[in-house]
């Protein structure tokens, strides 16, 4: 045994036998602290809500009706007819997609059963006028009151519309009184709210 | 005694120990690296004991509290727990099988108001408390990139990251010479070191720490894969309203029409057959005429030279106390009948009057034959500007009155009543004789131009009621 020197025990060999363990448990530490102060500030709910400042990859969704109703008509008679077009426009980095819904939908005499409703998305014209406005697909033809029952969410609404970033799309709603309207109808009230939404990361249904 | 090679790293010296420091600074950077990772990668896994949720936010609308490749563990939580400002993981009703991540903004009876403290708006649909999955508990910040790179198919990034690793593994194996070194001076000292586990298992010992880590990693990224990611998905809506309201009253100006031409037919009957019996209410379009529409309204156009429309037979004494309208459009300068009584169908009458026609100067006349004398009013202007014009005519004990687009134009309370007809005779549309002894008798008896919407009534429509004929619009 005498020939075999073998190793001594330095500083540096006891260091790399404990240093598993003493950076083991610092790692478990340190991650414990980082889990529990991110969690915390993630999830109490006393800390201040910072929204107004956040915009990175945000994305927004316009329409062109300055705040104006597409449609405020009255003295409506079997067979009267109107149209109206309206640009939505997506900003932002995101894509997704964009589904048209129609929500607080309210009618008196059942005139909603006797506005007949088309809708078609394109390119070209605006609030304005519909002037230029081409069309690139059918979105719903229906009565108004079939329209609020059965597209009255995001999660049902119609989709013709992928936006990839920055694009806008012309949509063109069109209503007619039914010919055959009844008496029963005069004096009926429709009123509904036509909305887009675009949520990041959707794709067609 | 000999020295050997292998003393060279026993010799003290400020190289060799130089060197060791440096070997085990690399291997405790590499040992640092993992078992820190390793640590987040625990934090992550340990929710799942405790019965939690856990799951890799995939986007980014809860930023900047919750960022994209965090991982979240979100703990069951009753419905009746559920508080404004906490933050839960639920069904996303707007889109199926997907999770999403948002903050509770409204409890009510309706449902669960969330919204993502990035969007600008609430989202738009309400979720059920049913859906509700847990409430956010654990948050480890950023573990889950790598899964998103997975997911999203960034193998460039993936790959950097697994080469990372290898490197740290690499690292942290570095100082196995010492501890081998540390070990065997040991058991020089201690015969159980010579005999323990780690002294009958270098190699085990050796690569165990650093393995142990990497099975680790393996196992919560299998877990996580295979579960299903929470989505933060930015929203925005954008909406506009409409309103609209039916006429207190459908009635159409002709409800109450003897008869009543629209020319929505195709061909040249109006309405059904000549069958003379009842009311005039069926007619025949004859020579030069032609139906036409414009934004699906249909009219008719007389060519001013051989068109008319002759009508069934009007039984009895011609009336006096009458209405007669009808739509024109014309530029014609040679005037022409446009509808009146006559004894003929389809000729050229003897017996004309309670007509309407239009002079050579565009105006229009109304004439009555009473007394053996002609009857007449003209309006002051003209109307062969090419628009389209309502012109009505009523007689009555009252007096004559002409209106034109619903307004009163000019009147005559001494025309009351019409030439006395012993014998039947036919409502004439477009074309009769216009007696030559009327001073503005037209140079055409044909009319040349449109009409739509023609009536006879048999009473005299009152000033309101052919007000509104107006407004309802051809």
């Amino acid at each position: 045994m005498s020939n075999s020197v073998k190793s001594r025990r330095t500083l540096a060999t006891r260091v790399a036998r404990f240093s598993p363990v003493a950076l083991g448990f610092a790692a478990l530490t340190v991650t414990g602290l980082i889990v529990g102060q991110s969690s915390y500030a993630a999830f109490s709910s006393t800390t201040t809500n910072p929204t107004s400042n956040w915009q990175a990859g945000a994305v927004t969704l316009t329409d062109d009706d300055a705040n104006a109703a597409a449609f405020n008509t009255t003295s409506l008679k079997p067979g009267d007819t109107g149209s109206k077009c309206i640009k939505v426009t997506a900003t932002g980095d995101l894509g997704g997609q964009v589904r048209m819904y129609g929500t607080d939908h309210l009618t008196t005499k059942a005139l909603s059963d006797n506005l007949d409703l088309t809708i078609a998305v394109g390119n070209g014209g605006s609030f304005g006028s519909c002037d230029g406005f081409v069309k690139t697909a059918d979105v719903y033809t229906g009565t108004l009151a079939a329209y609020a029952s059965a597209r009255n969410s995001f999660a049902t609404g119609t989709n013709d519309w992928t936006s990839v970033k920055n694009d806008s799309r012309t949509y063109q709603i069109s209503y007619k009184v039914k010919d055959a309207a009844p008496n029963t109808v005069q004096g009926g009230t429709s009123a509904i709210k036509f909305a887009w939404e675009l949520q990041s990361g959707t794709t067609a249904q | 005694m000999s020295d050997t090679a292998t003393s060279a790293n026993s010799t003290p010296g400020a190289t060799s120990s130089r060197r060791d420091w440096l070997v085990l600074g690399s291997a405790a950077i590499g040992k640092a690296g993992l078992y820190l990772l390793a640590g987040f990668v625990l934090w992550s896994l340990v929710p799942v004991i405790f019965g939690m949720t856990v799951t890799t936010v995939a986007s980014g609308s809860m930023e900047p509290r919750i960022m994209t490749g965090d991982v979240v563990a979100a703990a069951p939580i009753a419905a009746t727990d559920l508080r404004e400002e906490q933050v839960i993981l639920f069904e996303d009703p707007a889109v199926p099988d997907r999770l999403k991540l948002h903050r509770i903004i409204d409890l009510s009876e309706a449902g669960i108001e969330t919204k993502g403290d990035a969007n600008s708006t609430p989202d738009s649909m309400l979720a059920s408390p049913e859906s509700v999955v847990g409430v956010g508990f654990i948050r480890v910040p950023y573990i889950g990139v790598p899964i998103n790179w997975f997911h999203q198919g960034e193998l460039l990034k993936l790959g950097a990251f697994l080469a990372t690793l290898a490197i740290l593994a690499f690292m942290s194996n570095l100082d196995s010479d010492l501890r081998r070194r540390d070990r065997e001076a040991r058991a020089a000292k201690h015969a159980a070191a010579k005999t323990g586990f780690a002294a009958r298992n270098p190699k085990l010992v050796q690569v165990g720490a650093p393995v142990a880590a990497l099975i680790l990693v393996a196992v919560t990224v299998a877990y996580v894969v295979g579960g299903t990611a929470a989505n933060a998905a930015f929203a925005s809506q954008t909406s506009s309203a409409a309103s609209f309201q039916a006429a207190a009253s459908f009635a159409k100006p002709w409800d109450q029409a003897s008869f009543h031409f629209g020319y929505a037919e195709t061909g040249v009957d109006i309405g059904a057959a000549i069958d003379d019996a009842g009311t005039p209410e069926n007619g025949v379009l004859a020579g030069g005429i032609t139906r036409a529409s414009e934004n699906g309204n249909p009219f008719v156009t007389f060519d001013g030279s051989t068109g008319k429309i002759y009508t069934e037979r009007y039984a009895g004494a011609a009336p006096n106390v009458f209405t007669l309208e009808t739509w024109f459009r014309t530029t014609t300068t040679a005037g022409g009948r446009i509808i009146g009584y006559g004894n003929t169908q389809t000729g050229s009458s003897n017996v004309t009057d309670r007509q309407l026609y239009m002079n050579n100067a565009g105006r229009i006349s109304f004439n009555l034959y009473a007394n053996g004398a002609h009857q007449l009013i003209t309006t002051p202007a003209a109307y062969n500007d090419g628009k389209w014009h309502l012109v009505t005519a009523t007689v009555s004990s009252a007096g004559s009155v002409v209106y034109i687009d619903g307004a009163r134009v000019v009147a005559d309370a001494t025309m009351t009543k019409g030439q006395g007809t012993a014998a039947d005779g036919y409502w004439r549309i477009g074309y009769d004789r216009v007696s030559a002894a009327l001073p503005d008798a037209p140079s055409s008896n044909y009319f040349g131009g449109s009409m739509d919407n023609t009536s006879l009534y048999l009473v005299a429509l009152s000033p309101a009621e052919v007000a509104a004929n107006y407004s309802y619009g051809r």
